[in-house]
């Protein structure tokens, strides 16, 4: 196990190597001038400008603004933004914002998937199972723009159930309906994934067989499908929390969170390289470690899968 | 007091931009507000502010709240339009209106308790005027004797060298209460100029290590920040006591919120949380009846044109533009806009020296406009027109301009949408191809300061590469005449010649909207817009 | 798109291990389900549309009225005026085009390309998987969204064929992957055996034996797939980086409209095109699913 889990972080070292480099060229071969975006249409004097590039490193070559960044990442001396934002205060601000996020709307879409995905599963061609498929493929063909937009008028504006936007109202209330919305179109295909997987599994021989060998109802659900049914299931839910660093940025617009997606997106229009490069190191290290922690509860769950 | 366009108008409209707003526990709603009985929340449609220093600020946003926190030396009247002394005395030019002598009024402080002196202007300004410094009202000091030795021509790119002059040999320190300012040459719009909010001065402890106040400034405005000011969160602000400077706010406490999605402000204020917000550009439309009997609107916030490139030999001929002009139905686009009034000339309708009808070309009239295009010879190729892609509305506007073009004069055409930036960097350095939008607002009333940054050959905001010798005369004629009826002549010859050779077509001058709760009844004036600083509460 | 991309290969994934139906089995299993039928044909007239606008309309989408703005719907204007004083059925039908050009391009592209990839990877395991997994770790490490952005806001005319590209360049690595582990489960089948111990080249052994057998998976999760471009052309819209005019599409008039709340129909013509196609995909790809996993018809 120690050597399966090191083999993988070994490996991942190249490929965030990799990873930044390139997102930092993209960011640097953007066209336009990143300071110029500071001014708005002001003209800003030759000498601030001077004076800010040196302060930025903009004046150096590529590959050395590269490793000044990398630099800066590893010693944890993130310095400010080209507005003056303190960094690592921006870091302290937003993650908390995009964890409660994430963890919330991925809470809204276990729940509802995987209880409509089992229950579906085994009552299979009855009326929710009917229903569940005719409601996600509507939920999936509803672009995300807008559900967003309307959830945001309806019910916040309308209604007034939620607050329209912002987080002053605290967690999980500033949460909740950004939340319930992208819990709603995930939970789409997290229920269909879980009912076709309940089905092949209920079917699969070695259900039959533990069946024969007379084993009661519930120690077959249990200790046979449940365990085997959740697999898949395991590996999407890896995939979709790997990626949760790189933040909504849509939703995080719309509902104006603070979180690291309007952060990275920021950052791309101000064509900040060294904030990019820092925002994907962070999106590659969790997405490393949540599928190593994803492989490693795979393993746990599927006793067929040995890490050596 | 701002000038933040060039790529049409201020809206942000959907521009995405850092989210934020404090985390926690906050319950500042907009009917409670901060401390005292008569608060307000105000809704900033823009990134939150990093810092609050006026001198490294020229965004509406951070002038906003430096108007609240600080005090001019000068203001416009909203009554009457005159320019009237704030922290100033007197301001009195020389002769040849090149020479200006400020005297402060004696008794004013800094909230720290410092007394507010001539040398806290001499010395922030010099700080601000080194390039160094880089903080982003530097540029205003160009115009004062000795700026060059702070701030060396450096070739592009290069790591700027140092230089040991720190003061501006044009500023001088008379006594405690008086300072001179020379310039380079005779500007007598000078005076207008000091209502800038972005020269407010700065206490010796902050100028000495100006970052470790950037999140606590010490003002000498009417407010001052209340408690702790974090990264993200609402700016809270109480009346300062000390403030003696003439009609203070009627508010006790304000509180700024920052939700850089304009249309989420909106809604904001539509679920009543906010008190104050600006309407964006996608709901001019619509703002009277969402809200009714809780809207304003303000005279103009300066003027929009239809930049043509200099650059480019294909567009040079004079017949070419007049004919794009007349091909334009402005009437149908200031509908479309919202709220405009179309434009008959180059300067915003509120300003002083504002003709009726200075265009002679800026009616709508296709079949002339054909015939001058054909005058002209035609016109080869698509025309490009450039859009911000950071404007909501940016490409609707652009869709707008080129269906005319196409259907009036027959031309082929063509769009690009690119990030503003980069279509003023393309333009800054004569490469942009093709047609852009720009937009001007006032840094101060004068129609000198629509007609010198963008028509004069060294302008600072010279979108189309313009130069004209002859108008230059006019406008330095303009600015050497102290008579100010006198002054406004010669600029106005001066405008008749950019309206001839037409480097800018003129489109529109558009009203800002805002939204304002049932408490609130914010100051709106002919002369200073709306500002909800100067709310009265009911 | 990632999210729905993701959803659907993940689904897709358990067919690896299912038994796969000649062509003729497959098409005759989907002929028998009317909803498979419905939604062909609607995508046929959407096709058409895309091909032949002039078939459905013979008004000019770019004559324009600017004093028409927003009107609504009046005799000969059944989808009254766009901003610009256009037609909006006009427009709307002549939006066909990039929206299904986009969709149908960028997804069987991914199909291609996360195919041959997927074939190589599952197939020569050693340097060539290697090569072809770790590249795909990277793409996968960095957020798809944020690669659009940039490259969309770098190049200097984002025409359909960039959008395609880009979208291109982040998609293959989730499909290679499911190609990859299905070419695993076929790759030891006895015909492939058979085949190799006869001498048969590798490169006539992937393409006669084992590509037929190991693409429906992947052709599933790409039919899934489709509706949810034509979503995220609308999203590139609202982040300024989507299609320029003149290209008309379902997306950017979305994406224009999404602002405008007192003119619904600039909003509700668009977004029920964009539904109405994606649900007939996903209907599509959802009866291809079913016919090759015979478990679920039971």
């Amino acid at each position: 196990m120690i050597r399966f889990v090191l083999r993988r972080v070994l490996t991942a070292i190249p490929i965030g190597f990799i990873v930044t480099l390139g997102v930092f060229a993209l960011v640097f071969a953007m066209p336009g001038d990143p300071l110029r975006e500071l001014a708005g249409d002001k003209p800003i004097p030759a000498a601030v400008l001077a004076a800010k590039r040196a302060q930025f490193h903009l004046d150096q070559p590529f590959i050395v603004q590269y490793l000044l960044s990398m630099k800066d990442i590893f010693t944890g001396n993130f310095g400010t933004t080209f507005a003056g934002a303190d960094i690592a205060a921006q870091l302290r601000l937003r993650i908390p914002v995009t964890l409660k996020l994430t963890l919330l709307a991925n809470a809204f879409q276990w729940t509802l998937g995987l209880l409509f995905g089992i229950y579906a599963g085994f009552r299979r061609n009855g009326l929710v199972d009917r229903s569940l498929l005719l409601v996600t493929l509507v939920l999936l063909a509803v672009p995300g723009l807008v559900a967003y937009f309307a959830a945001q008028y309806v019910f916040a504006v309308e209604l007034k159930w939620f607050p329209v936007s912002g987080v002053l109202q605290g967690f999980p209330h500033s949460y909740l309906l950004p939340a319930l919305v992208i819990g709603l179109l995930g939970f789409a295909g997290l229920a269909r994934l879980m009912r076709t997987s309940i089905v092949e599994t209920v079917n699969a021989d070695f259900v039959k067989t533990a069946r024969a060998k007379g084993l009661g109802e519930q120690r077959v659900l249990w200790k046979h499908i449940l365990p085997n049914a959740l697999l898949p299931v395991v590996t999407f839910i890896g995939l979709d929390l790997a990626g949760m660093f790189g933040g909504a940025i849509i939703t995080e617009s719309i509902f104006n969170l603070p979180g690291l997606g309007q952060f990275m997106f920021q950052a791309i229009k101000l064509k900040e390289g060294g904030v990019v490069v820092l925002l994907s190191t962070l999106a590659f290290v969790s997405f490393i470690l949540i599928n190593l922690a994803v492989d490693v509860l795979y393993g746990i769950l599927d006793p067929r899968v040995r890490h050596v | 007091m701002r000038r933040v366009t060039g790529v049409l108008g201020a809206t942000l409209g959907l521009a995405l931009v850092l989210g934020a707003c404090g985390d926690g526990n906050g319950s500042s709603s907009g009917d409670s507000g901060g401390g005292g009985a008569k608060s307000a929340v105000i809704a900033i449609a823009a990134d939150p502010l990093e810092f609050i220093n006026p001198l490294n600020e020229n965004g509406s946003p951070g002038i906003q709240i430096a108007q609240a926190v600080f005090a001019p030396l000068v203001a416009t009247d909203p009554n009457t339009g005159k320019t009237v002394n704030v922290l100033a005395d007197s301001v009195t030019p020389d002769k040849a209106s090149r020479t200006w002598t400020i005297k402060l009024k004696p008794g004013n402080s800094f909230q720290n308790g410092q007394p507010l002196t001539a040398k806290d202007y001499v010395d922030s300004w010099n700080l601000t005027a080194q390039g160094s410094t880089a903080w982003k009202n530097n540029g205003f000091f160009s115009k004062v004797e000795g700026y060059e030795a702070l701030n060396p021509p450096t070739p592009d790119g290069a790591t700027p060298k140092p230089t040991s002059v720190k003061t501006l040999s044009g500023l001088k320190q008379i006594d405690d209460l008086t300072f001179s300012v020379k310039l380079k040459v005779p500007f007598s719009q000078f005076g207008l100029t000091l209502q800038y909010l972005g020269l407010a001065p700065l206490p010796e402890e902050v100028r000495k290590d100006p970052d470790a106040y950037k999140r606590e400034p010490i003002g000498n405005g009417p407010f001052k920040l209340d408690g702790a000011w974090n990264p993200g969160d609402d700016i809270k602000l109480v009346k300062w006591d000390g403030y003696k400077g003439p009609n203070p706010p009627e508010a006790d406490a304000l509180t700024y919120r920052f939700i850089p999605n304009a249309d989420t402000a909106y809604n904001e204020f539509l679920a009543g949380t906010v008190d104050f917000v600006d309407v964006p550009s996608t709901k001019i439309k619509t703002f009277k009846d969402d809200a009714p009997d809780q809207w304003v609107t303000s005279e103009s916030s300066g003027a929009n044109y239809l930049v043509l490139p200099a650059w480019d030999s294909r567009y040079k001929n004079p017949k070419l533009r007049h004919a794009f002009s007349l091909a334009i139905d402005r009437k149908s686009l200031s509908d479309l806009v919202g709220l405009a009034t179309p434009s008959s000339g180059l300067i915003a309708p509120d300003i002083n020296g504002y003709r009726e009808n200075a265009c002679k070309y800026c009616s709508f009239d296709a079949a002339k406009a054909k015939q001058l295009l054909q005058e002209a010879g035609g016109f080869s190729g698509p025309v490009n027109i450039n859009y911000s892609t950071t404007s909501a509305t940016g490409q609707i506007f652009a869709e707008a301009i080129g269906n005319m073009l196409r259907q009036n004069l027959g031309v082929e055409v063509k769009y690009t949408g690119k990030q503003g930036s980069e279509i003023t960097e393309l333009a800054d350095t004569r490469k942009l191809d093709g047609l852009r939008f720009g937009g001007w607002g006032h840094d101060y009333p004068s129609i000198e300061d629509y007609l010198t940054p963008m028509f004069k050959s060294t302008g600072d905001a010279n979108f189309s590469g313009y130069s004209n010798p002859e108008l230059d005369k006019k406008l330095a004629e303009g600015d050497a005449e102290p008579n100010q009826d006198k002054a406004i002549k010669l600029y106005q010859q001066a405008e008749d010649i950019a309206l001839e050779d037409m480097p800018l077509i003129p489109l529109y001058a558009k009203q800002n909207a805002y939204l304002h709760s049932a408490k609130i009844e914010p100051r709106v004036s002919k002369y200073t817009g709306v500002q909800a600083l100067y709310s009265t509460f009911k | 798109m990632s999210e729905i991309q993701a959803v659907v290969g993940a689904e897709a994934q358990e067919l690896g291990d299912g038994r796969t139906l000649s062509n003729r089995e497959l098409l005759r299993a989907l002929l028998r389900k009317p909803q498979f039928v419905l939604c062909s044909l609607l995508l046929l007239v959407f096709f058409a549309m895309a091909a032949v606008p002039r078939l459905f309309t013979s008004v000019d989408p770019r004559l324009c009225e600017l004093s028409r703005s927003r009107q609504g719907r009046s005799a000969g204007h059944p989808f009254g005026f766009d901003i610009q004083g256009c037609d909006y059925f006009a427009n709307v039908v002549y939006g066909a085009r990039p929206s299904v050009l986009v969709s149908i391009i960028a997804s069987f592209g991914v199909f291609l390309l996360a195919g041959s990839l997927g074939l190589l990877a599952g197939y020569f395991p050693g340097f060539v998987d290697g090569l072809i997994s770790r590249t795909a770790d990277v793409l996968f490490a960095v957020p798809g969204l944020v690669v659009l952005i940039v490259i969309l806001n770098s190049v200097p005319n984002r025409s359909i064929w960039i959008i395609v590209g880009v979208i291109l360049l982040i998609g293959w690595p989730g499909g290679m992957r499911l190609m990859r582990s299905t070419v695993f489960s076929v790759r030891n089948r006895e015909y492939v055996l058979a085949a190799r111990s006869t001498g048969v080249p590798p490169l006539r052994i992937l393409r006669r034996h084992v590509f037929p057998n190991a693409m429906a998976p992947l052709l599933a999760m790409t039919t899934l797939g489709i509706g949810g471009m034509v979503g995220l052309e609308a999203a590139l819209t609202f982040l300024g980086v989507g299609l320029q005019p003149p290209s008309i599409s379902w997306g950017s008039q979305f994406g224009v409209a999404a602002a405008y709340r007192d003119t619904p129909h600039l909003f509700i013509w668009p977004a029920l095109f964009i539904s109405t196609m994606t649900i007939s995909f996903m209907i599509i790809g959802d009866s291809i699913r079913d016919a090759l996993d015979p478990k679920l018809m039971r």
